[in-house]
């Protein structure tokens, strides 16, 4: 039964897409399935279809969306179409207006990323125990990387300005596609060999996740492993991840960064070495100084007591003494020489012939003998007296015998 | 005491800090403080010599038509 006036087609069309818009799954949805008829329009538009082994759907791109789509898209992919299901009026058919396309291989390739991962850390490959230190200064670097790619380009421009005495020896390798692991092993194994080199770089420019994806091989990471100097990985960006980071000694973020990590800083070593050249000398001199206070120190000590000092007291002590000697001697002499001189006064003083210049005389006889009695005399007998200026010859007349009273005085 | 050309820079500067500290620390000898300041200054001029040395090199790995790696110089410009 039909209850009202029958509608117009575009009518009906207008109320089913209501009825579409309006529906919550599909007004935002994610459909997978494998591009079929994928045509670029002149217009920028793109138009292809999406099916499954049972049924298809048809797809409009609209050009403002284009950026949010691989630029690699054809017939075959597989993909994860985002959007939202309408209904194109004119001819009454749905279809699915595309926002957003991703490749649902990456799907797939995560998978198989999160599976090795943790296989590999299962096995210990990623322990922090075996990681290896990197040497402070390595003397020559060896870098497994694209001869053409950014990633050399920036591991030079770091090394040249931190550290440009480093030696760098590049193993040119396919970093991306089927045979990129093989080639990448083949150098980490050739410069791990090399005596010569003390790390390794393992870097690579930006990419997509597929373009990344070679360092997801299980063989590169069993190689890093087993190798015995350090690698450092730097593969993509910041946010990119892959096995080859997780065995690597350690994951730089980008190749600038690895590079900055492998070599040390020249202007800091030089400061550091200068400053341990200023203390070496600086404590040397102190110390330099400080025997040479101590022996002169030492020095006058023993000088101190240096024997030469007793012998100079003694000779000292002897000038003393023969100062005194002297002294006293000439003393003594001069006290002798006065007692003679007092003497000789003396003498001079009783000497009779002064008695003879005041005037006295001596009476002898002649023979000579003093006469100084009257006892030893006779009369008549003949006698000589002495006196100042000649010799009396006189007889002696009489003899009176009478004392003088102050004879003695 | 191994001779100074044949130790590393990281050898080199490692047993200069230690002397370094020896003569700080003061418990030596004058004779050993003298022998330690010659051997530290020869260290310290081994250590500069390295580091004011000319730029290093740049090689790059290449395969000959026998297949045998050979190095050549590696011009980049940066």
């Amino acid at each position: 039964m039909v209850f009202s006036k029958p509608l117009k087609v575009s009518e009906v069309n207008q109320y089913i897409k209501r009825m579409f818009l309006g529906d919550l799954v599909l007004s935002n949805i994610q459909i997978e399935g494998e591009i079929s008829n994928y045509k670029c329009h002149y217009s920028g538009h793109v138009y292809f279809s999406l099916k499954d082994d049972k049924g298809k759907i048809n797809c409009i791109l609209f050009k403002n969306y284009i950026e949010n789509i691989p630029s690699d898209l054809n017939d075959g992919d597989k993909i994860i179409a985002t959007g939202y299901v309408s209904v194109y009026e004119k001819d009454g058919s749905y279809q699915l207006y595309v926002k957003k396309i991703e490749k649902s291989g990456i799907g797939e390739l995560y998978k198989a990323f999160e599976e090795l991962k943790a296989k590999l850390q299962k096995e210990g490959l990623f322990d922090l125990s075996h990681k290896k230190e990197l040497p402070y200064f390595p003397r020559k670097v060896g870098v497994v990387t694209s001869s053409t790619g950014a990633a050399i380009k920036d591991i030079i421009t770091v090394i040249r300005r931190r550290c440009p005495i480093v030696d760098l020896v590049i193993y040119p390798v396919l970093v991306q596609g089927v045979n990129a692991p093989a080639s990448i092993c083949e150098g980490l194994r050739y410069l791990d060999k090399r005596a010569d080199i003390d790390v390794i770089i393992l870097g690579r420019g930006g990419g997509s996740v597929e373009e990344l994806f070679a360092f997801n091989d299980e063989t590169i990471a069993r190689t890093i492993y087993d190798m015995d100097k350090p690698v450092i990985s730097a593969i993509g960006h910041e946010i990119d991840y892959t096995i080859a980071d997780f065995v690597a000694d350690f994951r730089a973020p980008t190749p600038s960064a690895a590079a900055e990590v492998a070599t040390p800083d020249i202007k800091e070593m030089m400061s550091v070495l200068d400053e341990k050249y200023n203390r070496i000398i600086k404590s040397f001199i102190f110390k330099k100084n400080e025997a040479c206070m101590r022996l002169s120190h030492l020095y006058n000590n023993l000088n101190f007591y240096n024997p030469i000092n007793k012998v100079r007291d003694l000779f000292q002590e002897q000038d003393t003494l023969l100062k005194r000697l002297v002294l006293m001697m000439n003393m003594k002499v001069s006290t002798c020489k006065d007692k003679i001189e007092n003497l000789n006064k003396a003498i001079q003083y009783l000497n009779p012939v002064n008695s003879l210049e005041r005037g006295y005389g001596i009476v002898t006889n002649l023979n000579g003998t003093v006469i100084n009695s009257v006892e030893n005399i006779s009369l008549n007998e003949k006698l000589k007296i002495l006196i100042k200026d000649g010799i009396l010859e006189v007889r002696v007349v009489n003899i009176n015998k009478e004392r003088l009273n102050n004879d003695e005085d | 005491m191994m001779k100074i050309e044949e130790l590393s820079y990281e050898e080199a500067i490692k047993e200069l800090e230690q002397i370094v500290e020896d003569l700080e620390n003061d418990q030596l000898t004058l004779e050993e403080s003298i022998r330690k300041f010659k051997r530290g200054v020869e260290l310290y001029n081994y250590c500069n010599k390295i580091l004011t040395k000319l730029e290093g090199e740049i090689k790059i790995l290449l395969r000959d038509d026998k297949g045998n790696i050979y190095e050549d110089d590696f011009f980049v410009e940066v």
